[in-house]
């Protein structure tokens, strides 16, 4: 009535075997569970001791029964609890080691084998030293000793970074949260391990990247800053610290306008950073803490995350000093050297106002006797001309044809003068209208003379429209003179290009031409290739012409041989 | 042609000589005055000095006026003339041998009439002086007199 209807054939058996034998008493769940049967049919968990006692032949059984429900369930608890901690502790990514006082392990999940590569029966019951390299056994003992005599540790409550040591001897370094409890059973330890190599390696590849963009700016002799938004200075390299005279320490964090002479100018430049991305040589002075000064000229660039938003300006500054210092001694040189012109020019107006007062008088003064001479040498002629007999009279036209030549050395001279001095305009010639221009009065001064002549049209030059009217003037007038002997009289003005680009201008003739031997004389003042018997002339006029072409900034030659014409050049 | 004078302001002995030969050969017989520096020639046109005495109404068709001149220069007597209402429209004729283009421009700015250089060619200068003659004693009319 009291046993569940499937358990009554094996307790009538048990009942029967019990009576057999010897012993007085048993416990009954030995054998497996008891269960009693309610009335109401329901069945429950019991923990039974039976006894029996012989009485006249027949056995009496005193069974004592009690109903284990609740510790039935209390069990079924735990071990559910237990498979749920078993459960989570093998899947967490965290390697779990529990052990105790002893400090034998005494407990680890899947990712504590898979970390230190032992299997949990292996593990088990083994120093917690087998986790930890040699060099650190002592420091754990002595944690160790501590904690289990004081109660007091290091490392209880707190996550720190440690290194362990795998099955095969390989250490790796792990960060580790190590809790401690207490039990019936005794005091246990509990670590959460996580093996950090992957993370190492990032920071240390962080680092590395790190000190490699340090090593970058550090490299720069130039001092360079990182500046945040709001202008205040995040990084600054020795080159910095350096020009301002203050610890990066005290750099940082501050703003960077504060270490400039102009601090709103500086305010202004990153501003402009960070408006248009970079500015390029802005000047600035940098003032060191002492009241030294630096110019600078910097080049700044906004620089940015991953997602693109401005992080802060990095600006690197270049030291102009030396450079401005340099500028510095120019400009006082090209004072010195402008005071100097000026001194020269000075000197050189004087010299001018004397020559001009010089060729003044020379064009006042040494004419006046040359014109008496002439004139009352013509007043004989004339008044005496009865008196005198053929040589007197040719004597006495020698003395007129030497004044007129005088009188023609003196205007020449004026003119080779009047050229050096003369101001100079540049403007646009046409040099092939000039030449026309000489030409035809050439022809006019002497109309019996048959002379062809070619002159290239459209020749414009760069240059004192009347200075080179004096040099075509010169040039085409030795033309004329120096084929004057010739038969087929030729005259040609045109242009070659040369290598240097410049156009170069001609004169050419088919005159009597000149040895080449003498060429270097051809433009010297007075100087001569011809007797004036021969050619009639001053010797100044190629000499005015070179005069000329120089101030144009050019030069003037000639080529020729004897009896086969001369050409004249010059460049513009 | 009536006589008015012409006054030769001219230091150089032998130039007044060839000029005076010149007008002569010119057929030009006015009556010429030569004054041998600027502050003479300033003093007969101003009838001061040595020639307070000098006939005011006297009439003077033209002064040859060299550049050259000892105590006072040739231009400065020009502006001197010009600068008096009783002188201001004498005919001047600077007679020089000076080319320099700077006298030629203070010449004109100052008033002068014309400018006629003396070549050291003598029959060149009787072709000039002739052709000055033509022009200032026989086309051009003087001024009238201030008398």
């Amino acid at each position: 009535m009291l046993l569940p209807a499937h358990l009554a054939e094996a307790h009538r058996a048990h009942v029967r075997r019990f009576a057999a034998e010897p012993d007085a008493a048993r416990d009954m769940n030995r054998r497996g569970g008891v269960h009693g049967r309610r009335k109401d049919g329901t069945e429950f968990p019991a923990e039974a001791s039976i006894s029996k006692v012989q009485e006249n032949g027949k056995f009496q059984f005193t069974v004592f029964l009690r109903d284990i429900s609740d510790r039935r369930r209390a069990d079924a608890a735990l071990r559910v609890s237990e498979e749920k901690f078993r459960a989570v502790s093998d899947t967490a990514n965290e390697a779990i080691v529990m052990a105790n006082s002893q400090g034998q392990i005494v407990y680890l999940n899947k990712a504590a084998e898979n970390a230190f590569g032992y299997a949990t029966d292996e593990a088990i019951g083994a120093p917690l030293t087998i986790l930890i390299p040699e060099k650190f056994h002592s420091a754990h003992q002595v944690g160790f000793q501590t904690y289990l005599a004081t109660g007091k540790a290091r490392v209880i409550g707190k996550t720190v970074e440690l290194v362990g040591k795998r099955k095969d001897g390989t250490e790796f370094p792990l960060e580790l949260s190590l809790t401690t409890w207490r039990s019936t059973a005794g005091l246990f330890f509990a670590g959460m391990i996580r093996d950090i190599s992957d993370r190492r390696r990032a920071e240390e590849e962080i680092q590395q990247a790190s000190q490699y963009a340090r090593s970058l700016i550090e490299a720069s002799l130039d001092p360079l800053v990182t500046i945040s938004p709001d202008g205040k200075i995040t990084d600054v390299n020795e080159g910095s610290i350096k020009v301002t005279g203050v610890p990066r320490e005290k750099l940082i964090g501050t703003d960077f306008s504060d270490y400039f002479t102009e601090p709103e100018k500086a305010r202004a430049g990153y501003r402009e950073v960070f408006e248009k991305g970079f500015v390029t040589d802005y000047p600035l002075t940098i003032r060191h803490k002492d009241g030294g000064l630096t110019d600078v000229l910097y080049n700044a660039s906004v620089y940015r995350d991953a997602a693109d938003s401005v992080l802060g300006v990095f600006a690197a500054a270049h030291d102009v000093t030396v450079q401005k210092r340099a500028e510095e001694e120019i400009r006082q040189l090209n004072v010195h050297l402008e005071r100097r012109v000026l001194e020269r020019t000075t000197e050189l107006q004087a010299a001018n106002q004397e020559l001009e007062a010089f060729s003044y008088s020379v064009s006042h003064d040494l004419r006046a006797p040359l014109r008496s001479i002439d004139g009352f040498s013509q007043a004989i002629l004339e008044d005496y001309a009865d008196k005198l007999d053929g040589q007197g009279r040719e004597h006495l036209g020698r003395v007129r044809a030497a004044t007129q030549h005088m009188g023609n050395l003196i205007d020449d001279l004026i003119k080779l003068a009047h050229v050096a001095r003369a101001e100079m305009k540049r403007e646009a010639v046409d040099l092939s209208v000039l030449a026309a221009d000489v030409l035809a009065s050439l022809r006019k001064r002497e109309p019996e003379r048959k002379v062809d002549w070619h002159i290239e049209s459209g020749l414009i030059a760069q240059g004192d429209d009347h200075l080179l009217r004096v040099v075509l003037d010169n040039l085409l007038g030795n033309a004329w003179k120096f084929t004057g002997k010739t038969a087929n009289a030729t005259i040609e003005f045109g242009a070659l290009h040369q290598e240097t680009g410049r156009q170069a201008y001609f004169v050419r003739d088919n005159g009597v031409g000149f040895d080449m031997t003498y060429a270097g004389k051809l433009f010297g003042a007075f100087q001569r290739l011809h007797s004036v018997s021969e050619f009639p002339g001053t010797g100044i006029g190629l000499a005015t012409v070179q005069r000329i072409i120089h101030r144009h900034g050019s030069r003037v030659w000639a080529e020729s041989a004897v009896g086969e014409g001369a050409t004249f050049y010059f460049s513009l | 042609m009536d006589n008015k004078t012409i006054l030769l302001v001219e230091d150089n002995p032998d130039d007044e000589a060839l000029t005076l030969r010149a007008l002569k050969k010119n057929n030009i017989l006015n009556p010429v005055t030569v004054l041998r520096d600027g502050a003479e020639a300033l003093d007969y046109l101003f009838c001061q000095g040595a020639y307070a005495e000098r006939d005011a109404n006297q009439r003077i068709s033209v002064i040859l006026l060299d550049l050259k001149l000892p105590k006072i220069e040739g231009l400065e007597v020009l502006k001197r003339l010009r600068a008096n209402e009783r002188t201001r429209l004498l005919p001047v004729v600077i007679l020089t041998s000076s080319k320099e283009e700077q006298d030629l421009i203070s010449g004109y700015q100052l008033g002068a009439n014309s400018y006629i250089l003396k070549p050291v060619d003598f029959e060149k200068f009787i072709e000039a002086v002739r052709q000055l003659g033509l022009y200032w004693l026989m086309i051009n009319e003087p001024p009238p007199s201030p008398h």
